[in-house]
């Protein structure tokens, strides 16, 4: 059986907990065979995991394609040009498109980019303009389209890279979810999705730190529900790691029989507690990305309320993805008198961390089941985060301390808590530890995605 | 402020009188330079009435010919003097200077070139004395440096001191001819050439006192660059401006050049065609009209795409409606003044091929008008070919006259009015077309344009395409 993974932005090209998560999968599976396919910002993106075994091809696939033919002699009939406007239009609807005729138009029609300088593509603009946003500025609204279909008809190209398999695994829905579908449709594979982050809550995160008009922000939610809602369509299985999630797609369309929830899974055997540190100032540890979704700045307010009542260090531990971002942090740091107590350590090995830090914190805004605290939870390290996806589901039974996010007042009174008290320290990594390993376990879940793929891949038989 | 449906018909109006009467000002001030010349060369004709036709001839080609190959040897670099200026992103002053000294050099090397082409034509098919070459040489030089400096003021905006400059130095350059005449008939030709002389370095000196002396930051071989990359970007510009100015003068070369070689004299300046043409020519200033349709039309054209749809489809009905009453008043004027004319004409002549040729010239300067007229609207959607394509034909129409002009040189005026016709037709089916749809085709031509640069660059993330498509639109 050949299942094929596809991802956006992710796996393999960048370093994070989707990553991580998808190549210890692939690993755990030994005896599948998987392809990889990435859609990337470009072709220079490099690859940052190295190769498993059982990984026969990784395809690099650019987000916007630069070399599309320079003029399109096999010009769209009237009739698929017309249909293709119909199928699109559904994108900035927010409602699913059909790729079914989209495929059937490009097998008669190479559709390419040229196609946004076609009359019928006007037509259908000026309708979704004035159906929707007629008070709006239209020239925002006619290059904030054409943007969104240029990627858009890229994306539909991905159908002459994507490899054939058995199952297709999408990493998230997105453009990685449209891509599997459109792989579905042609190769009659059926498709699972998940979803470690919610890809609209995510686009919505991103666009909020933006400086853009409201009007833009609309479109672009608008496409990129469209986008999700009809990577849903196809979609044989969603897969959630949390309850959390389950809501917002069933709201988004998804049936309910197609949620096939399976809980994350880690290395347990290779994360176990580490040697008892004494006499040492007590060491907090934030294991992500730096990105603004992580919520460093609540972090270091209250590292600052935390300096002032208890001793304490902080490192982050996770790659600097966004420079801005932490030249932001370490100024915050740097204006608040904390440069002797908060480091940023950048990329290093985690476990090597995990076996130093006393107390775990994650501050997101926004998360799905994050690995790097089921990673200390199995290390046996209590934990202080944020409300925010899985975490609750994931901390209840008294296996860490949750917080509201936003909130650097509450994250400091819980880290003070554990800092004051060794005890409760360790008793509560205690039944971290417990709650890893019955729950969430590598072996676990890559059993649970086999039986998946299995069943998939049966049932299309 | 949306333009609702109840208040579009007053955007036009919303505009301050005064703004109006300034437009119409610099529209008379820019054509002054012209008038003054005509006006000075009558008055010339007038007072020299005691050469003999050699010497008359001799005198008439010499400064027709400088005049002519000066106004079509630079029609390029006028296009592109006005876009360094308008496009010099440290300060206009500076764009003056870079336009003056690369023109000052063009005009020189045009000069050097085209005389020393012409040097055989001169004096062995003319058979012109040394002396009146020379003459040509200077003048050619002296023209050359007068339109490109001219044409800085204009690209500043600066319309008045052109005029005064021309107003002074044709009076100065009557005083001088008139003057050296009366010294000796043959020195009239040298009158002309230091008045000349007078009125480009007087043009010069105006630049420096009006502009000052500003350093120029960009050597002279940038410059050189720059213009080879902004005359491949203008090529069109200088293509139509390069053939109105032929068009205007080459029926009558032709008609020179065939009754010179019927007269055996190679080439024959004066006569009832030439007469009859350059009066026929007159009604040609009803393009007056056009800096006040540009001038009213500009804040529409500015603002074309912004606001929601609804407002950009009032917008542009407005621009239409504009367009029309400016094509009105263009005929109106022209017709104003080609009654004017023909009318006073009469009162001196009655010859009926010099009234003959008058009448169809004047009525061909009509659509004439109206194709330079369409090419203020057509570049507004690309469309800069076809005034090209009908100053094309109108130059064509013109040369193929030359198998008949021999039998009457009325069909050479003939020619220039029916070529007219057919660019006027071609020109105005043009603009009907591109009223037609005009949005979409907009859009359609700047999403064409960004998607050519998108193969070109290596990278363009969905909102760098969003930001690009707005500021070509705004730039537009």
């Amino acid at each position: 059986m050949k299942v094929c993974i596809v991802s956006e932005g992710s796996y393999p090209i960048v370093r994070g907990g989707l990553s991580e998560w998808a190549h210890l999968l692939i690993k755990t599976l030994p005896d599948i065979e998987f392809d990889v396919y990435c859609i990337a910002p470009d072709m220079h993106s490099n690859i940052v995991y190295e190769k498993l075994p059982n990984v026969r091809d990784i395809v690099i696939h650019p987000l916007i394609d630069v070399n599309f033919p320079m003029y399109n002699k096999s010009v769209l009939s009237k009739v698929a040009s017309v249909e293709l406007a119909q199928s699109l239009v559904s994108s900035l609807h927010g409602t699913p498109m059909d790729f079914n005729t989209i495929i059937d138009i490009n097998k008669t029609f190479k559709i390419d980019k040229w196609w946004l300088t076609n009359p019928d593509y006007w037509d259908s603009i000026v309708a979704a303009y004035q159906n929707r946003s007629p008070d709006s500025p239209f020239a925002e609204y006619y290059w904030g389209v054409f943007g969104l279909y240029s990627i858009l008809i890229d994306s539909l190209n991905s159908i002459q890279t994507i490899p054939k398999a058995d199952v297709y695994h999408s990493l998230s829905t997105g453009f990685a979810g449209m891509a599997a579908s459109l792989a579905k449709i042609i190769y009659g594979s059926p498709l699972v999705i998940t979803e470690q982050g919610l890809y609209l809550k995510e686009r919505l995160n991103e666009l909020s730190r933006q400086h853009t008009s409201t009007g833009y922000v609309e479109q672009i939610m608008r496409f990129s529900e469209s986008i999700v809602r009809t990577s849903y369509k196809y979609a044989d299985k969603v897969v959630p790691p949390c309850d959390s999630h389950i809501p917002l797609e069933l709201e988004l369309g998804v049936e309910l029989s197609k949620i096939h929830r399976i809980d994350n899974g880690i290395e347990c055997d290779k994360f176990t507690p580490g040697p008892s540190k004494n006499g040492h100032t007590p060491l907090v540890g934030c294991f992500a990305r730096v990105v603004p979704i992580k919520g460093l700045i609540t972090l270091i307010e209250a590292a600052k309320l935390i300096g002032q009542k208890h001793q304490a260090d902080f490192v982050v531990v996770g790659e600097i993805q966004d420079q801005d971002y932490h030249e932001q942090c370490q100024s915050l740091v740097d204006q608040l008198g904390m440069r002797e107590h908060f480091r940023f350590i950048g990329h290093a090995n985690p476990l090597e961390w995990y076996h130093k830090i006393d107390i775990f914190v994650l501050s997101s805004v926004s998360e799905g089941v994050p690995y790097a605290l089921l990673e200390a939870m199995s290390c046996g390290i209590p934990s202080v985060c944020t409300a925010v996806g899985g975490i609750p589901e994931i901390l209840s039974g008294n296996a860490g301390y949750v917080v509201p996010p936003n909130a650097p007042d509450r994250i400091s009174e819980k880290i003070g808590e554990l800092l004051s008290d060794e005890a409760l320290r360790k008793d509560m990594g205690h039944r971290a530890t417990q709650v890893a390993h019955e729950r969430y376990t590598i072996q676990k879940m890559a059993e649970e995605f086999r039986k998946l793929y299995e069943e998939l891949s049966n049932g299309n038989n | 402020m949306a333009i609702t449906k109840d208040n579009q018909t007053n955007i036009s109006q919303s505009r301050p009188q005064e703004t109006d009467k300034a437009t119409i000002l610099n529209g008379l001030l820019l054509i002054w330079p012209a008038i003054v010349t005509i006006v000075a060369s009558y008055i010339l004709l007038m007072l020299v009435d005691n050469l003999n036709n050699q010497q008359l001839e001799a005198f008439s080609i010499t400064i027709l010919s400088a005049i002519v190959f000066s106004l079509v040897g630079t029609a390029g670099m006028t296009i592109i003097s006005y876009k360094i200026i308008r496009e010099n992103t440290t300060s206009v002053v500076e764009g003056i200077g870079r336009s003056i000294r690369i023109g000052v050099l063009y005009s020189m090397l045009m000069c050097l070139t085209l005389s020393g082409l012409s040097y055989w034509y001169f004096r062995d098919i003319l058979d012109l004395s040394i002396g009146y070459y020379l003459h040509f040489i200077l003048l050619l030089a002296h023209f050359s440096i007068t339109w490109v400096v001219t044409s800085a003021f204009w690209a500043a905006g600066q319309y008045r001191y052109p005029a005064v400059i021309f107003t002074t130095s044709y009076f100065v350059l009557v005083v001088l001819i008139y003057g050296f005449y009366l010294i000796d008939h043959v020195y009239a030709i040298t009158g002309y050439t230091i008045g000349i002389a007078g009125l480009c370095w007087l043009s010069l000196l105006g630049v420096w006192i009006v502009f000052g002396m500003s350093h120029i930051t960009q050597s002279l071989l940038d410059d050189v660059f720059n213009i080879v990359e902004i005359a491949s970007h203008s090529i069109l510009w200088i293509l139509f401006h390069t053939l109105y100015i032929l068009a205007i003068f080459l029926d009558k070369i032709i008609i020179w050049v065939s009754e010179g070689h019927d007269s055996g004299h190679a080439i024959v300046i004066t006569g009832p065609y030439t007469i009859g043409a350059f009066l026929g020519l007159i009604p040609i200033f009803c393009i007056v009209a056009i800096p006040y349709f540009s001038n009213r039309a500009k804040p529409l054209i500015d603002d074309m795409f912004t606001g929601t749809l609804s407002d950009i489809h009032a917008r542009f009905n407005n621009y239409k409606q504009l367009y029309y009453r400016g094509f009105e008043a263009l005929v109106a004027v022209h017709l104003v003044l080609f009654v004017l004319v023909f009318a006073v004409s009469i009162q001196f002549t009655s010859d009926i091929l010099i009234l003959g040729v008058m009448a169809t010239t004047g009525l061909g300067t009509l659509f004439f008008a109206l194709v330079i007229y369409d090419s203020v609207v057509l570049p507004s959607a690309g469309n800069m070919h076809i005034p090209v394509i009908s100053m094309l034909i109108i130059c064509t129409g013109e040369f193929l006259s030359i198998p008949f002009v021999g039998d009457n040189v009325w069909y050479a005026s003939m020619a220039f009015t029916l070529s007219s016709f057919l660019g006027f037709v071609i020109s105005d089916y043009a603009v009907s077309l591109m009223f037609k749809g005009f949005t979409m085709k907009t859009f359609r031509r700047l999403t064409l344009e960004n998607l050519r640069s998108m193969k070109s660059d290596n990278l363009k993330k969905e909102v760098n395409v969003r930001e690009e498509g707005l500021s070509k639109l705004a730039s537009y």
